[in-house]
């Protein structure tokens, strides 16, 4: 059994995204998208109620840009008339106020019940294809004043979202894969705010790690599942970044050769895996590390020729 | 320039033992036997086997009985060479060169899933060999499931480049352990010609003799024995 801290929790993907689909205000549901592992645990282990992803927070990411500020709004005052509650960390204890500097300002992160394992967290896509860095807008709601994140690749995950059939989207997992592969084109040193099963581990390998997850998941389902990614990247690419689509395509396997080619660095990826989507069916790093060469050569470098 | 030719050949056998040339020459000899491609002259078995003068001679004594001289200078083997074909079934595991790689993904690739990344490289060096290779010349070969690929790389006198593997699947790794199922055998094909034939499909295929080594080194032992007798009647039905 392996040693789990109090940041991570069990939960039912299915579950949550339930909870979440019934909260939302129905018109908001069509600009929200589920990422990250919450995403990806339903994709991969489906509706099944009784299996569980280790995660803190749902995130929703909420386009396009001009409809994410509304949205957020509407969201975040509806939530509160359902007795969620912001879910206060040691940076911020309440909600901000009109005097709180737009970067200073507390992310929109509501949590159901008191004592609930998760919580969900607003971010928002880029106002533009050239907006890769973070970027903070404020959300005004009668409870207080908030910050709305946006950042580098997140528009990728919007792009042609799965529904459920609980009413709500989420991304693509190749997608999330390609947007994680984006942002992190070397493994930077710094590190997540929580510890991962007893271990501080680097955001960059966390994310990459993500990637490895996935990909490893998608083989599952189908062996060749690999080879179809360069098409769909290219498809959101383009779609997304139509000016510089290349240069991005170019670069996606950056970060990831660094994460193979550091021992250290695919050790805290496999940590993170296997205590997260690959806790049910644990690969070993050196299993790991083939799943991210199969990924370069059945996905990347396709991508990074493509012309 | 015959000379030349001929130390160019003796060039090319530096390395080898005088037993593994012949195992090349005897495979071409039941090759040409099997698929009933008639007599042929020491000089096609020099060029096509890469071997100088003394080295094909000195096969051919070998199997002296088993050969029809005609008048034109050329020369078939009477019948299949059963003896001798036992023992390049033994000899086969030194005089081939086989590398076995095993899966270290725990997620092994199928072989159709290896069969695509190989056609995707375009290489007219790799044929199919094995089961599948079995199939093309007897396609009702008895077998369920392909249990692992065979290939056969053409690769002469020239250090094996096995880089190709990589590019099949990052998750195979050489073995040298015969306990290990391997996914994947490669075969070398030292002998100057690759003698790969196109089959309908597309694939390049292996000769029928590397087919049935392949089988044998498996251990499909009675697949091998089928497709053997297969081949006979095949040939005999020609005639």
């Amino acid at each position: 059994m392996n040693n789990i801290d109090n940041v991570m929790k069990l939960v039912s993907p299915a579950k949550v995204l339930k909870q979440i689909a019934q909260a939302i205000p129905a018109d908001c549901r069509e600009n929200l998208t589920v990422i990250g592992s919450l995403a990806a645990g339903y994709h991969f282990f489906g509706e099944d109620a009784n299996l569980m992803v280790r995660t803190k927070d749902a995130d929703c990411l909420l386009s396009p840009r001009v409809r994410a500020i509304p949205a957020a709004i509407s969201i975040t005052e509806r939530l509160f008339r359902e007795k969620w509650q912001f879910r206060p960390d040691e940076k911020w204890g309440n909600p901000g106020d009109a005097n709180t500097p737009d970067d200073q300002l507390p992310a929109v992160r509501l949590k159901p019940t008191a004592n609930a394992e998760w919580f969900i967290e607003l971010l928002a896509v880029p106002g533009s294809p050239s907006e890769l860095a973070q970027k903070w807008v404020r959300v005004e709601t009668s409870a207080g004043h908030f910050g709305l994140c946006s950042f580098g690749f997140l528009a990728l995950a919007s792009y042609k979202p799965i529904t459920t059939p609980l009413g709500i989207a989420i991304a693509r997992p190749e997608l999330m894969a390609l947007a994680n592969l984006l942002e992190h084109p070397e493994i930077r040193p710094d590190t997540m705010s929580g510890i991962i099963a007893a271990r501080q581990i680097k955001r960059s390998n966390k994310d990459l790690g993500r990637v490895l997850a996935i990909a490893r998941l998608s083989i599952r389902r189908n062996e060749d599942a690999l080879l179809e990614w360069p098409g769909l990247w290219r498809e959101a690419l383009e779609d997304r970044f139509p000016h510089n689509w290349k240069d991005f395509a170019r670069r996606s396997g950056s970060g990831l050769r660094r994460l193979l080619g550091s021992p250290n660095d695919l050790d805290e990826a496999s940590h993170t895996c296997i205590n997260g989507l690959l806790a049910s069916n644990p690969p070993t790093t050196e299993q790991l590390g083939i799943v991210g060469q199969r990924l370069l050569r059945d996905a990347v470098e396709a991508i990074e020729e493509m012309e | 320039m015959a000379e030349f030719v001929d130390s160019a050949r003796m060039e090319f056998e530096k390395g080898y033992i005088r037993a593994d040339l012949s195992f090349l020459v005897l495979g071409l000899l039941i090759r040409q036997w099997l698929k009933g491609e008639g007599a042929m002259t020491t000089t096609w078995l020099m060029e096509t086997a890469g071997c100088s003068y003394p080295t094909v001679a000195s096969a051919l004594r070998q199997i002296k009985h088993r050969l029809i001289r005609h008048s034109n200078r050329s020369m078939e083997l009477d019948r299949f060479p059963k003896e001798e074909w036992a023992e390049m079934v033994a000899a086969a595991e030194k005089a081939r060169g086989t590398v076995r790689f095993v899966d270290r993904s725990g997620q092994p690739r199928s072989v159709d899933g290896l069969l695509r990344r190989l056609q995707r490289l375009e290489r007219k060096d790799i044929a199919v060999g094995g089961v599948l290779g079995a199939k093309h010349y007897h396609p009702a070969l008895d077998i369920t499931g392909i249990p692992r690929l065979d290939l056969s790389l053409h690769c002469g006198r020239k250090e094996a480049d096995l880089s190709f593997v990589q590019r099949l699947d990052p998750g195979l790794a050489r073995t040298d352990r015969r306990d290990e199922p391997a996914s994947l055998a490669v075969h070398l094909i030292r002998r100057k010609e690759s003698l790969f034939e196109r089959g309908e499909d597309g694939w390049l295929y292996a000769d029928p003799v590397e087919c049935l080594l392949d089988l044998h080194e498996a251990r499909l032992e009675s697949q091998a024995q089928e497709m053997l007798e297969a081949l006979q009647r095949q040939k005999a039905k020609h005639e």
